[in-house]
C-alpha cells in the first residue's frame, strides 16, 4: 500500500508543540532547522494485511497476552501492520549537535524528528483507513507495541516481516527500534 | 537617599539577648529597649537601624488583647477593636518605640533609622480575626473597608510619631496581604499602602511575607521606593518586574540560614546571594524576614560583614556584568561573545564573569522554569550562549577544576535513548557539576564501578522503556548487595515517575532535565554539608 500524499508543514500548531510560541529568537531559528530536518530524513513506510487468526499466530504470544489488543480486534476480520521510519540521518545529526554543545539546535531537530515520524505514521494510518473505506469496510484505531499490555517485544516481528523493504530497521535487546525515529502499529479491519 | 547596595537584617529582635530583662519588660520600657538595640548595633554594623518592633503593637492599640512573655515576642491573643480613634501619642508602647528611635538617632546620627509600622490589612486581620477578614473580603467587603480605614489611620498616625522621632525610612510590613487573591490585593491592601507612602516625603520600603511573585506590579504600584521579598522567592524571578529606581531587598533565609546555620554557612550563603543579585545596582542585601530573637549574634555579624565585603568587591568591577547575564539569558550568542571579549580585554575578574554573568543567567532560567514561566527550548538557547561565553573565559580561569566527577550518568542496559540523558548532562555542566557520561545501554556493573572504584557519589539512571524499569531495579539491588547504602541513585526518563522510582528503591526522581539538575544540586549540597 502506498502512502497518500505526505506534506508535513511548519505551522503554528507545531510551533506550540515545540513550546517556542512566545520565544522570538527561537522562532527565528526554526525555519532553517525545519528545512534541515526535511533534508535529513529518509522516510520509509511498510504495510501488510494479515487475516485475524494469522496475525494472532504470527504475533504469538504477545498479541494473545494483550487484553487491549484482543478487545481492539474483537470484531476485526483482518489486521493491518504499519511501519514508518525517517531513517538514521536526523537522529545522528541531532546527537552530534548535542555533543558539540549546540543544544537548542540538536534538541529541536530531535523533536522535529519525533513529529515527522508521527506525522508519517498518522498519514499511513489515514491511507489504510481510506483504502478500507473504499472497499466498504471500517477500521479500528491504531495501536502500538509498548502501550499498556502489548509487549514491546512484538516489535521484533514487525522488523522481521518488513526486512526486505526496510533492511536497515533493527531491534535491540531491549526491543527498541533502531533508527529510534521509527514506529510500528497495528490497525484492525472490520 | 535610597537603600541601594545597603546591608541590614530586618528589625532587631536578637537585641533581646543583650539585656537580662525579658522581652515583655523590654517591650514596655524605652530604657531597656534602647540599651538592647544600642548593644546590638554596636556589634551588627547594619546600614539601616530598627527599634525592635513587634507585630502586635497597632492591633493592641486598636483594642486587641496581647500576650506578653519574657521568652517570646508579643502576640495577639484575642481580637477586638475600639471604635474610637487611637491616640498614638498617649499609647505607652508606641511612645517606647518613638523614644528608642530618638535614642538610636542620637547614638548613630549618620545612619538611617526605620520607622517600622504594620500594614492596615494585617492589622485589620489581627483585630477582627484573620480568617474572618479573609472571608469578609468576599462576603462583606464594606465591613472590611470600614475596618481598614481605622487601621489605616492608626498606621498613619503611628508612622508620623516614629518619623517625627527621627525615623527616616518608612518601613511597612504587611504579612497578611500575601494571602489575598492577587486580583483583590489592590482593593484591600495596595490602596491603603499607597496612601501611607504618598504622605511620606522620605524613603519608603514594603515587606510582604510569602510568595508575592504574582503581585509585584501592584507592590510597585503603591509608589514605594524599596520592596523586600521573602526568602521563599528567587529574586531573579521578580527582578524584571521591579524598575531600576526601586530597590530589591532580600532575602537570606532568617531561620534556616541566619538562625540555624553555622557562621561559615551564613557567610557562604551571603556571598552566594550577592554573587547572583549583586550585579543589580538596585539590590539591597537583607534577610527574607525578621531574624528571630534567638538568632546568634555571631551569625548576624557574619552576614553583615561578608555582605559588605562581597558587595564592595563587586562594586570595584568596571564592566557591566549584568549586561552579560542579560544577553546569556536572552540566548543572544553574538552579543554574549562581544560582551565577554570586551570584559576580558578590560581585565575583568574571570570568576566574577563566570558566576555573576554566565552562571547567574542559567540559575535565573532554572528558577523561571520551575516557576513555569519558560520552557526547555528557551533554557537551551541560554545554555548555548553560556558555552559561547565559557569558551572565551576558559583559558582565563585558574580553576579549581574538580578531578572527580560528581555524578555518573547513563542510560540503562537495553535502552539506547540518548537525547534526554545528554540534555541532563549539558544542563548539569552549565551549573558547574562535573559529569561522567557512561553513555547508553550501560550495564549495572558499570554504574557500580563508577561508585566503588571512581568514588562518584551520585548515580543518574536514564530509563525510557517500561522494560528499563527492571534494569533500574537490578542496579539498586546490585548496589544494596555490595553494601553501598551511601550511594545516591537518581532516575528519570519516560519510563519513570516518582512513585515507580521510589518503589524501585531510587533516592530521587526528576521529570525532566531541569528538575534533574535541581535534584543533583540538592543532593550534592547534602553530601557536602
Amino acid at each position: 500500500m502506498k502512502i497518500d500524499k505526505w506534506h508535513p508543514c511548519l505551522d503554528e500548531k507545531l510551533i506550540t508543540w515545540l513550546q517556542i510560541e512566545n520565544n522570538l529568537p527561537a522562532k527565528a531559528l526554526l525555519p532553517a532547522i525545519w528545512q534541515e530536518a526535511l533534508e535529513l530524513i529518509q522516510p520509509h513506510t511498510w504495510t501488510c494485511r494479515l487475516e485475524r487468526e494469522d496475525f494472532f499466530e504470527r504475533f504469538s504470544p504477545h498479541a494473545r497476552q494483550s487484553k487491549v489488543v484482543c478487545r481492539l480486534l474483537e470484531e476485526a476480520t483482518g489486521v493491518w501492520l504499519l511501519v514508518a521510519t525517517i531513517g538514521e540521518g536526523l537522529e545522528s545529526r541531532a546527537r552530534s549537535l548535542l555533543q558539540q554543545r549546540e543544544s537548542f539546535h540538536g534538541y529541536i531537530l530531535d523533536r522535529l524528528g519525533s513529529f515527522l515520524v508521527e506525522d508519517i505514521i498518522s498519514t499511513l494510518d489515514a491511507s489504510v483507513g481510506n483504502h478500507c473505506q473504499q472497499q466498504g469496510g471500517q477500521t479500528t484505531r491504531r495501536y502500538s507495541p509498548g502501550y499498556r499490555d502489548f509487549s514491546l517485544a512484538a516489535q521484533q516481528i514487525f522488523v522481521d516481516m518488513a526486512c526486505s523493504d526496510i533492511p536497515y530497521l533493527q531491534v535491540n535487546s531491549g526491543h527498541i527500534l533502531k533508527p529510534e525515529k521509527s514506529v510500528t502499529a497495528i490497525k484492525g479491519e472490520i | 537617599m535610597n537603600l541601594f547596595r545597603t546591608v541590614f537584617p530586618i528589625n532587631a529582635l536578637p537585641a533581646a539577648q543583650l539585656v537580662s530583662e525579658g522581652i515583655d519588660a523590654l517591650s514596655h520600657s524605652g530604657g531597656i529597649k534602647l540599651k538592647a538595640v544600642q548593644r546590638y548595633y554596636e556589634q551588627v554594623d547594619a546600614d539601616l537601624l530598627f527599634c525592635f518592633s513587634d507585630i502586635a503593637i497597632q492591633a493592641e492599640a486598636m483594642g486587641a488583647q496581647v500576650f506578653f512573655s519574657p521568652d517570646s515576642m508579643p502576640a495577639v491573643s484575642r481580637p477586638g477593636a475600639t471604635l474610637t480613634r487611637v491616640d498614638v501619642r498617649k499609647n505607652p508602647r508606641m511612645r517606647v518605640n518613638a523614644e528608642v528611635i530618638r535614642g538610636l538617632k542620637r547614638t548613630y546620627p549618620a545612619r538611617p533609622v526605620a520607622a517600622m509600622v504594620y500594614g492596615p490589612f494585617t492589622v485589620a486581620g489581627q483585630v477582627a480575626g484573620e480568617q474572618q477578614v479573609l472571608r469578609a473580603v468576599v462576603k462583606n467587603p464594606d465591613e472590611v473597608h470600614n475596618l481598614l480605614e481605622k487601621a489605616y489611620v492608626c498606621a498613619r498616625d503611628y508612622a508620623d510619631l516614629l518619623l517625627a522621632a527621627g525615623g527616616l525610612v518608612l518601613w511597612v510590613s504587611d504579612p497578611l496581604a500575601s494571602l489575598l487573591p492577587p486580583n483583590m490585593f489592590w482593593e484591600f491592601a495596595g490602596a491603603s499602602l499607597a496612601r501611607l507612602f504618598e504622605k511620606h516625603q522620605g524613603p519608603t520600603a514594603l515587606h510582604i511575607c510569602g510568595d508575592t511573585s504574582r503581585i509585584v506590579k501592584e507592590m510597585v504600584g503603591t509608589g514605594v521606593d524599596s520592596i523586600s521579598f521573602d526568602q521563599c522567592l528567587d529574586l531573579t524571578i521578580v527582578e524584571d518586574e521591579v524598575p531600576d529606581s526601586v530597590a530589591i531587598i532580600g532575602n537570606l533565609d532568617p531561620v534556616e540560614i541566619l538562625e540555624l546555620a553555622s557562621e561559615k554557612a551564613v557567610a557562604e550563603a551571603t556571598v552566594d546571594l550577592v554573587t547572583v543579585m549583586g550585579i543589580k545596582k538596585n539590590f539591597c542585601l537583607s534577610s527574607g524576614c525578621a531574624p528571630p530573637a534567638t538568632t546568634p549574634l555571631a551569625n548576624l555579624i557574619a552576614f553583615v560583614e561578608s555582605g559588605h565585603a562581597s558587595l564592595a568587591e563587586m562594586g570595584r568591577q568596571r564592566i557591566d556584568i549584568e549586561e552579560i547575564a542579560i544577553q546569556v539569558h536572552a540566548g543572544d550568542r553574538k552579543k554574549v561573545t562581544a560582551r565577554m571579549e570586551e570584559a576580558l580585554a578590560s581585565n575583568a575578574d574571570p570568576m566574577l564573569l563566570l558566576n555573576s554573568g554566565l552562571m547567574r543567567a542559567i540559575r535565573k532560567g532554572s528558577a523561571r522554569y520551575e516557576a513555569h514561566s519558560c520552557h526547555l527550548p528557551e533554557i537551551l538557547l541560554m545554555v548555548d550562549a553560556f558555552y559561547d561565553g565559557y569558551q572565551l573565559l576558559r583559558p582565563h580561569l585558574s580553576l579549581c577544576q574538580r578531578d572527580t566527577p560528581q555524578i555518573a550518568l547513563g542510560t540503562v542496559q537495553g535502552d539506547i535513548h540518548e537525547i534526554g540523558k545528554d540534555l541532563v548532562k549539558v544542563i548539569l555542566e552549565t551549573m558547574g557539576v562535573k559529569v561522567l557520561d557512561l553513555g547508553v545501554n550501560v550495564a549495572a556493573e558499570r554504574f557500580l564501578a563508577a561508585y566503588l572504584d571512581e568514588g562518584i557519589p551520585l548515580i543518574g539512571l536514564s530509563a525510557f522503556n517500561t522494560t528499563s524499569r527492571q534494569q533500574v531495579e537490578k542496579i539498586v539491588e546490585l548496589f544494596n548487595n555490595h553494601g553501598c547504602a551511601q550511594a545516591v541513585i537518581l532516575t528519570g526518563g519516560a519510563a519513570m515517575n516518582q512513585q515507580v522510582a521510589f518503589s524501585l528503591g531510587c533516592h530521587g526522581y526528576a521529570r525532566d532535565a531541569m528538575a534533574a539538575a535541581k535534584q543533583v544540586r540538592g543532593w550534592l549540597k547534602k553530601i557536602e554539608d
